[in-house]
């Protein structure tokens, strides 16, 4: 999924929120930080609810 | 009302009240009365229901006269979150969208408060919908520094409590919204485990992570006032169905018997040096006290901070979208977009969010195995200024979010000031429905030591300035 304004302003508008230019700016800002922070905190275990194997490891290139 | 009976003790007020010594009354007149002198300069309230509170402190004196005493919680004035909902009076959570809003019933842990004979004196000022800004009624300023904040998002109750405007406060904590704000304010805040207080009749942020619990000036004031919050409640489908135990029975001044964990990664890292120093002088203490200190691992701590907010915008999209949609721009800007963010996560990133949350939960489960309890600074720094706040606040759940998500009770109280005269908190952690045991740590270290004593002078004194 690309995120970037073009997909927020399409999206808010498919979900029927009424979001400035300026919302959607710095909610583009918070999603591109916590969307980046979770990628890097994805556990190598599963919680066990899963195949008990490992995840295997993302390759650095497409993280 | 004298200083010293406005910095009195729940517990103190209420022997003296059980014994005829002081009357509910007196009480709820005095702080009505402080309120009045100096809460237009701090804003910790949004409503203060003068009227109803003298009506009810006079049923209780004549309850109390006629020989039906009901407990250590009657009579005492109580003060409640404004996003707590409460019979017939005014509840905002700081939000226009809210303006007007009566609600029809109590919270439920307000009516298990109200049954014990509280009285309920006012709602305290709170970040519009415990994650927005507070334009709407204005800012909670600090007791300490009048420039500073209180802390978000229970800073009205914290505040009040520092400045002896009440005795005895509620909050909600979804990320550290209790225990944040009573560390800036120097006083005690409890997160208490998950589904151990009714969140039935709390303004929801986030079913998974949110909390109500208490906000005193001691440790035992706490304890006594979660006992009357606590208990199974059919209207909590998340409640526990335990039942409440004294959390004062294994009170003793000294800890022996007692393990506690340290956990040098991520909670003693980055720490303003007074912080630290603090902290270090609380562990010294502590140890003097008989308790033994183990060190231990949590390698994932510093990594939680995108799932808990995944989980949480998520989850408060999902209660507000629909209103979002009739009226966003009657949200202030910073509610409007933070909660916004939960309607573009994917349900992989929620799930995600989720595996973060089970498998930190089971580290600390290992990790506490040994140890009764842990401690942790409750926040790196002291109290910033509302400009701040306003800019962008620091991080205030970096040392809290994760009990949030693991639904361990926690609680903050104050364990010395910076060189600035600001509060510094530790916090406490203990095993999920072992309140006593962190409530025994708090109450020991605070007959041991004297920081929840100190008060700030513009509003414990006859300095006005």
């Amino acid at each position: 999924m690309m995120l970037d304004l073009e997909w927020l302003r399409y999206e808010a508008a498919r979900q029927g929120l009424p979001l400035s230019e300026e919302d959607l700016v710095a909610i583009l800002a918070s999603l591109q930080r916590t969307k980046e922070a979770l990628l890097r905190s994805r556990p190598d275990q599963t919680e066990g609810l899963e195949p008990p194997y490992p995840f295997a490891a993302i390759p650095a290139d497409r993280q | 009302m004298s200083v010293e009976l406005a910095y009195t003790p729940l517990r103190v007020l209420a022997e003296r009240i059980r014994c005829g010594e002081l009357s509910p009354v007196e009480i709820v007149e005095g702080f009505l009365e402080r309120i009045d002198r100096y809460d237009a300069r701090l804003g910790t309230y949004i409503t203060v229901c003068a009227d109803d509170a003298l009506e009810t402190a006079q049923a209780a004196e004549r309850e109390i006269k006629a020989g039906s005493y009901r407990g250590p919680l009657h009579g005492i004035p109580v003060v409640h979150k404004d996003n707590i909902l409460t019979k017939g009076v005014l509840t905002t959570a700081h939000s226009k969208t809210l303006r007007d809003f009566y609600p029809p019933t109590d919270a439920s842990f307000v009516a298990r408060l109200k049954a014990c004979g509280t009285i309920l004196m006012g709602k305290t000022n709170t970040t519009e919908f415990a994650c927005g800004d507070m334009a709407e009624y204005g800012p909670s300023r600090n007791p300490w520094n009048l420039a500073l904040f209180s802390g978000a998002s229970s800073g009205g109750s914290a505040g009040a409590l520092a400045a002896g405007l009440a005795v005895a406060a509620t909050g909600t904590d979804t990320g550290g919204s209790i225990r944040a704000p009573a560390s800036m304010c120097g006083v005690v805040g409890v997160k208490p485990t998950f589904g151990r207080v009714s969140r039935h009749g709390v303004i929801p942020l986030s079913w998974t992570m949110d909390h109500a619990g208490p906000m005193t000036r001691t440790v035992a004031d706490a304890a006594l006032l979660l006992a009357g919050m606590a208990g199974p409640d059919a209207l909590d489908p998340s409640g526990s169905k335990r039942a409440v135990p004294d959390f004062t029975e294994g009170f003793t001044p000294e800890l022996s018997g007692v393990s506690i964990g340290v956990c040098q990664e991520h909670f003693f890292e980055g720490l303003e040096p007074a912080v630290e120093n603090a902290l270090h002088a609380v562990l010294s203490e502590l140890e003097g006290l008989g308790a033994e200190l183990r060190p231990l691992s949590l390698p994932s701590a510093g990594e939680l901070a995108a799932a808990a907010d995944v989980l949480v915008m998520a989850e408060a999209f999902s209660q507000h979208a629909a209103r979002l949609r009739e009226c966003a721009a009657d949200y202030g800007p910073k509610a409007r977009r933070r909660i916004s963010t939960g309607a573009f996560y994917t349900s992989a990133e929620y799930q995600q969010a989720g595996q973060v949350r089970e498998l930190w939960i089971r580290e600390l489960d290992l990790a506490m195995r040994d140890v009764d309890a842990l401690v942790t600074p409750t926040l790196p720094f002291t109290a910033f200024s509302l400009e701040r706040q306003e800019r962008g606040a620091p991080d205030t759940s970096w040392a809290t979010r994760h009990f949030n998500l693991s639904g361990h009770p926690a609680m903050t109280l104050p364990c010395g000031f910076d060189e600035g005269g600001l509060p510094i908190g530790m916090q406490v952690v203990a095993k999920p429905f072992d309140e006593s045991t962190m409530f025994r740590i708090g109450h020991a270290y605070q007959l041991a030591t004297g920081w929840h004593l100190r008060r700030p002078r513009p509003f414990a004194g006859d300095d006005d300035a």
